[in-house]
């Protein structure tokens, strides 16, 4: 399976952030997408969900024009953290993670044995019965995360997931991401400013400078010369 | 650890549980309706009336206003919930949107106006409260179409509310006494206003419009978890329209028929998700509709007053229980929050 894009031009009201970038990411790979604040990181996700409409060019998943699939089954492929999510805070962490999921796949036993794999995965099986408000922000962010994955998606677009924990939890959310990309062959992006989280994680990374985006495979290389583009331009 | 299955089969448990308790409570309390009253109609005659009198007592009063009292205490139970949702705020209600606000200054004019002098009937009454409750509606919905939050849209309601209030509060000044008895009397909320036939009609209506939002169910449920947010922008805001029009429309036709009830509307979902400790609408939904119509029945006995030769209005029998139910749950709760 795989996501590419051909000559994709994506923004907002028809104004591009990105001009013409192709590109091609096979299922199983970790892509980290850096830039500034404002450079489309986010842009990108929201196109891929079908929330902005893609200005020029074809986002093709498998081969076929994701613009000809239904609401329904672009979310069934893609499932989006943003990095600030709207929760109600009375509800139990439970209920976050079955609202979550399909309808069907809570009435099936194997579904609800996969959501508890989930769960040891995500470390959070100890507050599973809290309500959402008695959380820290890091445990949160643990919940959070463990609520896309009930959706079962084949590419997983995280935006920002690092911020809010703590060295342990970061690295237990490297093993979890690791882990549902080679294991499962979950395709994932991450959007970060986390440097170091991203130089754990990531197969492949793309920044996004001046509408173009570099891509580089050497994930060291372009996080050296990304650091040095920002200490120049500061 | 404890799975997935076990908390899921736990809740599914409690709720076949309650749900259970809430009939058999509602068949409690509606034997005691249809038995206690100052017509002197038996316990034993509920169900077997030796005379036209108990059949009359019973056909025409006590079942139409038993089956008004679970009707009305289930629509409005199930219009705060769906506000609460809505606005994701516990203490939103079916008044706060200037529905009841726009069912009374319609029904301030009739009074005012004199138009009830020319009929006994509630018919002018009736259709001038749905005439402006569903007036209020569009008037609030031309206003939100520009706002993308929900909190404007509430704000809008609240300020509609209390120009209402402002115009009622004229025409009372200016009203003369046998119109103000009148127009406070339907103020003070009542079982007691519907035929069979109004019955049917606003059954129907709320049938429609619970069918309705249960299948909509697993949508609320996304909202409360922001999953509608961004991306799903257009989804969102048709899910806010229609269980806005639901809540309303619902609403609208209750307070024409039975005057502004007091505080079922807010209290009940919260008890509810108090009880229930979760709060997915798959089993919200029914849940409230069942305690909002065991409370309506339980608080039109209170106001019934079996035991004395008078009565007391429904809203005060309602507020005295209500309040205190939305105060608790704020001192019960850890942290001081609904």
């Amino acid at each position: 399976m795989s996501l590419s894009g051909e000559n994709i031009v994506f923004g907002y009201d028809a104004k591009p952030l990105v001009n013409a970038f192709s590109f091609e990411v096979q299922s199983g790979k970790v892509v980290a997408i850096l830039g500034l604040n404002g450079s489309g990181k986010t842009t990108f996700f929201k196109t891929l969900m079908g929330g902005i409409p893609l200005i020029d060019g074809t986002l093709l998943w498998n081969g076929k024009d994701i613009k000809d699939l239904s609401f329904s089954e672009r979310h069934q492929i893609f499932s989006w953290l943003p990095a600030r999510k709207v929760i109600e805070e009375r509800l139990k962490v439970f209920e976050v993670l079955t609202f979550s999921a399909p309808v069907n796949l809570l009435k099936q036993e194997e579904d609800l044995s996969e959501m508890d794999e989930v769960i040891r995965l995500m470390g959070i099986e100890s507050f599973l019965e809290k309500s959402y408000h008695e959380l820290s922000e890091g445990q949160k962010k643990k919940v959070e995360i463990a609520a896309l994955l009930m959706k079962k998606s084949s590419v997983i677009l995280l935006d920002e997931p690092s911020v809010f924990l703590d060295i342990a939890n970061q690295a237990d959310l490297v093993k979890a991401i690791k882990q549902l990309s080679k294991e499962k062959g979950k395709t994932i992006f991450i959007s970060s400013h986390n440097l170091d989280f991203i130089r754990s994680c990531a197969d492949v990374c793309w920044e996004i400078s001046g509408s173009q985006v570099v891509v580089n495979d050497s994930v060291a290389d372009i996080l050296m010369s990304y650091s040095d583009n920002i200490n120049r331009d500061c | 650890m404890t799975s997935i299955k076990h908390i899921l089969l736990r809740e599914k448990r409690r709720f076949r549980l309650w749900m259970l308790l809430l009939l058999l409570i509602i068949v409690l309390f509606s034997i005691l309706e249809l038995s206690l009253g100052s017509a002197g109609v038996s316990f034993v005659e509920v169900f077997n009336p030796q005379d036209d009198y108990s059949k009359f007592v019973l056909q025409e009063i006590r079942i139409p206003r038993l089956l008004t009292a679970l009707l009305i205490g289930g629509a409005l139970s199930f219009s705060g919930l769906v506000l609460q949702t809505v606005f994701r705020n516990p203490l939103v209600g079916p008044s706060v949107l200037g529905i009841s606000s726009g069912a009374s200054l319609g029904v301030a004019l009739v009074t005012m106006a004199g138009v009830s002098s020319f009929s006994n009937s509630d018919v002018p009454k009736v259709f001038a409260a749905i005439v402006f409750s569903m007036g209020v509606l569009l008037l609030l919905f031309s206003v939100a179409g520009r706002f993308r939050d929900n909190a404007s849209v509430l704000i809008v309601g609240m300020l509609i509310s209390y120009l209402a209030g402002a115009v009622v509060d004229i025409l009372i000044f200016m009203s003369d006494n046998d119109a103000l008895k009148e127009f406070t009397l339907w103020g003070m909320g009542s079982f007691s206003r519907m035929n069979y036939g109004e019955i049917l009609v606003v059954s129907v209506l709320l049938l429609i419009a619970y069918v309705i939002v249960y299948r909509n169910r697993h949508l609320m449920n996304l909202y409360l978890i922001g999953e509608l947010d961004e991306v799903n922008e257009k989804k969102k805001r048709r899910l806010v329209f229609l269980l806005i029009i639901i809540a309303g429309v619902t609403t609208a036709f209750v307070t024409a028929f039975c005057g502004p009830i007091a505080f079922i509307g807010i209290a009940i979902p919260n008890l509810m998700r108090f009880v229930l400790k979760i709060s997915d609408h798959k089993y919200l939904l029914p849940g409230t509709v069942l305690l909002g119509a065991a409370v309506a029945v339980m608080c039109d006995l209170l106001s019934a007053m079996p035991w004395s030769d008078h009565s007391l209005p429904v809203n005060a029998v309602t507020s005295l229980f209500g309040i205190p139910i939305i105060v608790f749950m704020i001192f019960k709760s850890r942290h001081k929050t609904l």
